[in-house]
This record gives structure tokens, C-alpha cells and sequence, in this order.
């Protein structure tokens, strides 16, 4: 009988825990600044692309759907990136 | 009755001998939905409103809005008056379908309901609007007044359309998956509307910033959102309908 | 074992996870929380110094907290999907109530985190930073709390013993919901607490 717990789930459980690790790093390490902005904004993303992949299986769905989610771990960052940074 | 339905039966048959009659007035019911927004969109570029005019005017400025072009506005207020009217036979398409549903009468009557309070919603600003527009010349304080009292219902007054939008959500989800009227994910759709529509109610707090009648996201959210459910359903309606007659 | 049918078990090459409408769902919440983080980027593009004196109010070490929790209830929400796939109600049960334990934990945070800001004098008045603060997480919480009762409608299925294809595919729709709940904390987290 295959087991419930699955390492995948797991590992990205914790790359997302390392993540925010990070974005909390830069923040209070580097303080404000055009770095902190690009991390932090790439981190989040990075997040949400992870748990969509992993934890709602687009990684399993149709073409379509995964590339609308792809489009939009690209496009939302990109944006927010220029608007804060502008 | 019974001459009524010979009556009908009669125009049926001289109309086309497959009588296609109800549904080509099922069609025109269904085609009312891209008119209305045409109609709603259009009067707001005739009144130059797009982007719509600031809630931190000062009555000076809304009266002078009001006094320049004031034929334009005018137009465009009746257009968005007739408008209103197009929208009820887009309710009479949705009640259509909904009465197919086995156990939805309920809803069904409330998406009656809640689509006819929809036309006052769009009908009673446009009157309001050609009120303010009737005589800019007066007092701008009241012409502002006006002004605001047409606005904010316009653009907050989302009661109506949630009444709608949630009976035809629970209407199509309670469908018998073995043979839907509506296809399912029109029913997530529906209830997704009525929950996007819901910043639109804090309006009232704020006359600047995202949440103000002409902030992001009351009024360029909920515009796309309300304007595009009018073209979702428009083109599931017409699916339906295509399907039917083949 | 056999009331998961073999093509259940590990999904196949394309398979929508849940309802196709609830996708409807998730990725038109996305877009329109797209939206609320332009704003707050605007936010801040338009202000960088007062933006970063606001964030210093808020407290931190509640944020990460609440961001450990709701991932963690991702992870047991994805376990429960399997837990189900796999047949076994009692192992999936415990992983609902687990995610609906984490949902009850984020909510009490928040309640505390609102509370000190309000006693501190900040609120949705104060200014642009703390008006769209209350606003965005206020929606975040809105779906929170719809979510709760989401999941216990999961709970509800998951109980049952043998589970046909369509509460399977519920299930995958309550996930998804939920994972997106994570998904967009994720973000407002990111922008609220560690941009300045």
C-alpha cells in the first residue's frame, strides 16, 4: 500500500519555508532598497509557482491551464517590478 | 387560454412550418445581453466619463462638467436609460433556462427578481443624471448633489446583481450533472461575480484612492467583471439556444 | 483497495485537478488580487519612505507565523487529497481537520495582529499603506473563512469510506480553493511585511 506522506509534497513544503527564510533575510539584512524589492517580489513568485505545480497538480493538468498560471507567475512579478521600481 | 395557445399555435404555423418562432424571440431575448453593454459602455464615452469623473470634485467642477457639452450628456443619459430597458430581456433569456432546471423555480424567480430590481439600478440613475443635466445653469451645490446621488448608486448599487448572480450560481450547481440545462462551471462563475462585486459596497468611505466610485477596483474591476458576465452569459445562452435547434 | 480505481492513484498525463469550474474560481481571484498588489506597489512607488516607516508597525513575527501556518495546511491539504485517492477516510480525516485547525490558527492571529494596530492608533484612516493593509488582508481573511467552510464540506466527504469519482473530484476543488488561499497570502505577505 503506497504511502500518504510523499517526499515531493515535503520537499516543497520546506523549499517554501526556506524561501520565506530568505525574503525575511534580505529584508532585514539589506534593508529598503531596489535588492530587497527584486528578491522579495521573485520569492513570492517562485512561491506561488511551487505551490501551483506541486500542491494543485498543474504540473498533471492541461496545457491550457498551466499555461495560464505559468503566464501569470511572469507577468504579475514583471509588473510589480517595474511599478516599484519606476 | 385555449385561444391563446390556438392563437399562438396558429402564428407558429404561418410564421414556419418548424416553428422556429419562440425561438427567435429567444434569440432576440438572448442578443439584448452585448446591446445592453454596448449601450451602458457607449453612454459612458458619450459623457466623456471614461474614466469616470472624480468624487473630490468641488461643486464648481461638477457643474462645469455638467455645463459643457451638456447635449452629449444628455444623449448619453438616454442612452444608458434605454440600456436599462435592454437588460430585462436578457432576464427573460436567463429565466428560460432556469425554469428547465428541475427544483429551481424558487431561483428562478428570485433571478427575476433580483434582474428586475437590475433595470431600476441602471434605469433610475440615468433619470437622476438627466435631472443634474436638465438645467446646469443652477446652483452647482445642487447640481453636485444631484450628481452624486446619481453616481453613487450607479456604480454602487450591486445589491440587485448579486441577488441575480447567486440564483443562477445555486441554480446551476443543484443541476442534475447527467443532463445540465447550463453548463457547471457557469454556476462557479456566477458565484464568483457576486463575491468580485462586492468591494463596490465600500464606495461610500472614500472619495479618492482604489476604492473610490472611480478607483481601480470598484469601478475598472467591477465594470470588466459586470460588463463581462453580460458577454459570458450572452455566449452560453447562445450556445444553448444553437444547440437546441440543431 | 479497490474502491480507488487504479487511474486514481497516480494521476495520468492531463487531468484538470477538481472541477474545471472551480478554476474559474481560482484564477479569476488571482487576477483580481493582481490588481490589489499593483495598488499596493503604486503604494509604494509613490512613497517609498512612509511605506517603510508603516511596515515597521506591523508586526512581523506575526506574519511569518501566519505564512508557516497556511503553508503548512497546504501541505496537509495535498496529503489529504492523496490520503483520499488512497482510500483512507481516517488518515484523510485527520489531515482535513489539521487544515482546518491551521485556518482557525491564521484567523485568531490575524484578530490579535488587527487589534494591536487599532490600539497603536493605526487603522484603515491612518493612511494609504494602512487603508489598503486592512483592505487586502481583510479580503485575504474573507476567503479564509469561506474557506473554512469549504473544508468542512471536504470534511463531510472524506469521512465516507468509499469515494466515487465526482466526490473525488470535489475534494481536488476544495484543494484547490485552499491552495489558493496560501497562494495568495504568499504574495500579500511578500509586499505587506518585507518590501521596505
Amino acid at each position: 500500500m503506497p504511502a500518504v506522506v510523499d517526499r515531493t509534497l515535503i520537499a516543497v513544503w520546506a523549499a517554501l519555508l526556506v524561501a520565506t527564510a530568505v525574503s525575511v533575510g534580505v529584508h532585514e539584512g539589506l534593508g529598503p532598497g531596489p535588492t530587497t524589492v527584486l528578491v522579495v517580489v521573485a520569492v513570492a513568485f517562485v512561491k506561488i509557482w511551487l505551490v501551483g505545480r506541486y500542491f494543485m497538480e498543474l504540473r498533471h493538468a492541461p496545457a491550457v491551464l498551466r499555461r495560464l498560471f505559468d503566464a501569470y507567475v511572469v507577468v504579475v512579478p514583471v509588473v510589480l517590478a517595474v511599478v516599484l521600481l519606476a | 387560454m385555449t385561444t391563446v395557445r390556438a392563437a399562438r399555435e396558429r402564428d407558429v404555423a404561418a410564421v414556419t412550418p418548424r416553428g422556429l418562432t419562440e425561438h427567435r424571440v429567444q434569440t432576440w431575448c438572448v442578443w439584448s445581453a452585448p446591446l445592453f453593454v454596448a449601450l451602458l459602455f457607449g453612454a459612458l464615452l458619450v459623457a466623456g466619463w471614461v474614466p469616470p469623473p472624480s468624487p473630490s470634485q468641488t461643486p464648481g467642477q461638477v457643474a462645469a462638467m455638467y455645463a459643457e457639452h451638456t447635449d452629449l450628456k444628455r444623449l448619453a443619459f438616454v442612452l444608458l436609460f434605454l440600456g436599462g430597458g435592454m437588460s430585462a430581456a436578457f432576464v427573460a433569456a436567463i429565466d428560460h433556462r432556469l425554469e428547465q432546471i428541475p427544483g429551481a423555480r424558487a431561483l428562478a424567480r428570485l433571478q427575476v427578481i433580483g434582474g428586475t430590481l437590475g433595470v431600476f439600478a441602471v434605469v433610475l440613475p440615468a433619470i437622476v443624471f438627466m435631472v443634474a443635466a436638465y438645467r446646469p445653469e443652477r446652483n452647482p451645490e445642487i447640481t453636485q448633489a444631484l450628481h452624486d446621488l446619481a453616481f453613487i448608486p450607479f456604480i454602487g448599487n450591486l445589491v440587485p446583481f448579486l441577488i441575480q448572480a447567486i440564483a443562477i450560481g445555486v441554480a446551476v450547481l443543484m443541476q442534475d450533472p447527467e443532463r445540465p440545462v447550463l453548463p457547471r462551471w457557469v454556476g462557479f462563475y456566477n458565484l464568483w461575480t457576486a463575491f468580485l462585486t462586492l468591494p463596490g459596497l465600500l464606495l461610500i468611505f472614500f472619495r479618492t484612492g482604489a476604492f473610490a466610485w472611480n478607483g481601480v477596483l470598484v469601478f475598472w474591476v467591477v465594470a470588466t467583471v459586470f460588463g463581462g458576465w453580460f458577454l459570458v452569459m450572452f455566449w452560453v445562452l447562445r450556445d444553448v439556444l444553437r444547440a437546441e435547434a440543431r | 483497495m479497490s474502491a480507488a480505481p487504479p487511474a486514481e492513484r497516480e494521476a495520468p498525463v492531463s487531468r484538470t485537478p477538481g472541477e474545471t469550474g472551480i478554476w474559474i474560481f481560482v484564477l479569476g481571484d488571482m487576477v483580481v488580487f493582481a490588481v490589489c498588489f499593483v495598488v499596493l506597489a503604486v503604494t509604494y512607488a509613490h512613497d517609498r519612505a512612509a511605506y517603510a516607516a508603516d511596515q515597521q508597525a506591523l508586526h512581523l513575527g506575526l506574519g511569518i507565523v501566519n505564512t508557516v501556518v497556511l503553508v503548512t495546511t497546504s501541505l496537509t491539504m495535498a496529503l489529504a487529497v492523496r490520503a483520499a485517492r488512497l482510500a483512507r477516510p481516517r488518515t484523510a480525516v485527520r489531515l482535513v481537520v489539521a487544515t482546518m485547525a491551521g485556518a482557525v490558527v491564521f484567523a485568531a492571529v490575524k484578530v490579535v495582529e488587527y487589534t494591536d494596530l487599532v490600539v497603536a492608533g493605526h487603522t484603515a484612516r491612518s493612511d494609504d499603506f494602512f487603508l489598503y493593509y486592512f483592505c487586502f488582508t481583510g479580503l485575504h481573511l474573507l476567503h479564509v473563512v469561506i474557506g473554512l467552510a469549504v473544508l468542512g464540506g471536504v470534511l463531510r466527504i472524506v469521512r465516507r469510506p468509499v469515494l466515487g469519482r465526482a466526490d473525488l473530484s470535489l475534494v481536488e476543488s476544495g484543494a484547490s480553493y485552499w491552495h489558493m488561499v496560501d497562494l495568495l497570502w504568499l504574495v500579500l505577505f511578500g509586499l505587506l511585511y518585507t518590501l521596505g
